[in-house]
């Protein structure tokens, strides 16, 4: 790889770890996992760079990287082996606030993970149907009745709570 | 209140921002990202290793094993550049278990015409070759290994990879069409992927000239995600699947690799790297019993631990990665370029002395931003530890078009 296209990279990376961050943490709710989706999608975004860097939406090309590394992660079921190796004592409860994060956060991880990934990047990353389709390969269509699909999962999970204390 | 809004107001408390620190880490990124192009995966462990991991070792770190009378090693090394011919930059990139036959590659700092192969005989460069037929845009080819005849595989590992090999000093393609060729032993087999790009599946070439036969996979989902590391003498092929080491033997069993078992920790799996005198070089990684990351690795913290493949016995080598470099291991190991580079040779560790500088003082200038001055990665080291390649690095030119790169050979005694 070139100087050119190395100083490219260096300048994309630096400029958007932030955001692949926010992105990373909001569709795992877990700033380690978050920390490994990010490394993990820059280093084969280094490794396809000299290709990348010539596509015209490099932010969607990274972010649809980064998508499906997270994607990736959950086919590969790692969130059943951690709950296998959770330890039998439970915690001490968290503090209301982040108690309502919590239960909200496991009803999410019960759904299929292309409904996770489709909720979080509608309503969390405020991004349309239109950006969600093209991020996840799938047409408008699919993403709408995923969006109705994984909203009915968690009504049947959490009941009828929005507005109220979980 | 429609979807949009129910939506909306049912998320919204997981709405937030990562509070720690960023734990990314750019320029590993690139180092492994620089390798991921030419070289690939593994997996590991047959049924017959597992049996033998769990039935004589139970399964447990055999650690303790009496060592076998230590061979004498080498203690004093000399350092020597390979000669590259006309070319001004130069990677080493795989050598045979001997040591006599080193293959490396050039960089082509800022151009964008395919590199070169180059292939060294007993410290002497005896071929300079460009492979013709490369698809528009493709940086070039790389030789991943070499066997103890001189004959080299590899592939070009950017986006449409094909299976290439070295032999006589002539470049062709292996059979079978888009692939990549990991690894070859003496008795010419050859081991790696084959298939389109995101299908490709492990195979084996019997000899150069043979066509690909599929290896075996388990019925598992994640046999998709494999990769392979080297194929033994006697024709063992280690690989990993979905992270994990997994071995083919010569007899038809094959199966996941068992790891030992690590007091107080959950072992996430371990990740072959290097073979050297019938043992397994690798990282093993564990977590916290109660850990949220994947239950494979690189996840989690490693170690260096060995593995004999004739017995099944296991041995920790360090708890401390940063110590020394696995010399040979690829892009899944963060080998850190060295100032003073240090090797594993067993379970101790030889000093081996640095290149001379590439950049002289006067004309030296920091190194771009997020890049170390420079420093040496030792790509290689022979069965008896009696040679070693690797390559010296210097960013202090102030650019990465400037970066200079020498291949060194250091015979030691």
């Amino acid at each position: 790889m070139n100087d050119e296209t190395d100083a490219g990279y260096l300048e994309y990376v630096s400029g958007r770890i932030p955001a692949l961050r926010r992105l990373a943490f909001l569709l795992g709710g877990d700033e380690h996992q978050a920390d490994d989706l990010v490394q993990e999608t820059i280093t084969k975004l280094y490794a396809k760079w000299p290709r990348v860097a010539k596509v015209e939406n490099v932010d969607a090309y990274v972010h649809t990287m980064l998508v499906r590394a997270f994607l990736d992660e959950k086919r590969r079921g790692w969130w059943r082996v951690s709950l296998r190796g959770a330890p039998p004592e439970r915690p001490a409860p968290p503090p209301a606030s982040s108690d309502e994060k919590t239960v909200l956060r496991a009803a999410l991880k019960r759904i299929p993970a292309r409904q996770q990934a489709v909720l979080v990047l509608r309503f969390l990353c405020d991004r349309s149907v239109a950006d969600v389709a093209q991020l996840l390969g799938c047409s408008e269509g699919t993403v709408k009745s995923q969006t109705s699909h994984g909203l009915n999962a968690l009504r049947r999970i959490l009941g009828d709570r929005v507005g109220g204390a979980l | 209140m429609n979807n949009e809004e129910y939506g909306s107001r049912l998320l919204h408390p997981l709405r937030g921002e990562p509070a720690g620190p960023p734990a990314i880490d750019v320029v590993r990124a690139m180092r492994e990202g620089r390798r991921m192009r030419r070289r690939r995966w593994w997996t590991s462990g047959s049924a017959l290793a597992a049996l033998l991991a769990a039935g004589l070792t139970g399964g447990l770190l055999a650690a303790n094993r009496e060592p076998e009378p230590s061979p004498i090693r080498p203690t004093a090394c000399t350092a020597a550049a390979l000669p590259i011919g006309e070319h001004q930059n130069v990677e080493v990139t795989g050598a045979d278990p001997t040591g006599a036959w080193v293959v490396g590659t050039t960089l082509q700092v800022g151009r964008s015409a395919p590199t070169s192969i180059l292939v060294w005989h007993n410290g002497e460069l005896v071929t300079d070759v460009k492979p013709t037929g490369l698809r528009k845009g493709s940086a070039g080819v790389w030789m991943t290994d070499v066997n103890a005849s001189g004959v080299a595989v590899g592939g070009n590992f950017d986006g449409y990879p094909d299976p290439y090999v070295i032999e006589g000093g002539k470049i062709r393609k292996l059979a079978g069409g888009l692939g990549e060729a990991d690894a070859i032993n003496d008795a010419g087999v050859i081991v790696g992927k084959a298939g389109p790009p995101n299908k490709e599946r492990p195979v084996r070439w019997a000899s150069p000239d043979a066509d690909p036969v599929p290896l075996p996979l388990p019925e598992d989902p994640s046999s998709a995600d494999s990769r392979i590391t080297e194929i033994t003498p006697d024709g063992t092929v280690i690989g990993t699947i979905g992270g994990k080491a997994y071995l083919w033997r010569p007899d038809g069993t094959h199966g996941y690799l068992e790891t030992p078992a690590v007091e107080g920790r959950r072992v996430n799996g371990f990740e072959p790297l290097a073979l050297r005198e019938g043992w397994l070089y690798g990282g093993l990684y564990t977590a916290a019993p109660d850990s949220k990351s994947p239950a494979r690795p690189p996840h989690g913290k490693a170690a260096v631990y060995r593995y004999e493949l004739a017995t099944g016995a296991w041995q920790k080598v360090t708890d401390d990665p940063e110590q020394a470099q696995v010399a040979g291991a690829g892009p899944g190991w963060d080998n850190t370029m060295q100032a003073e580079p240090r090797v594993f040779v067993g379970l101790s560790v030889l000093d081996l002395p640095t290149h001379a500088p590439l950049v002289p003082a006067s004309a030296s200038a920091p190194a771009p931003a997020g890049l170390p001055p420079g420093g040496t990665q030792v790509n290689f080291l022979s069965d008896d530890a009696r040679v070693a390649a690797g390559t010296t690095m210097d960013f202090r030119n102030g650019k990465l078009s400037e970066q200079r790169s020498v291949p060194v050979i250091w015979r030691c005694r």
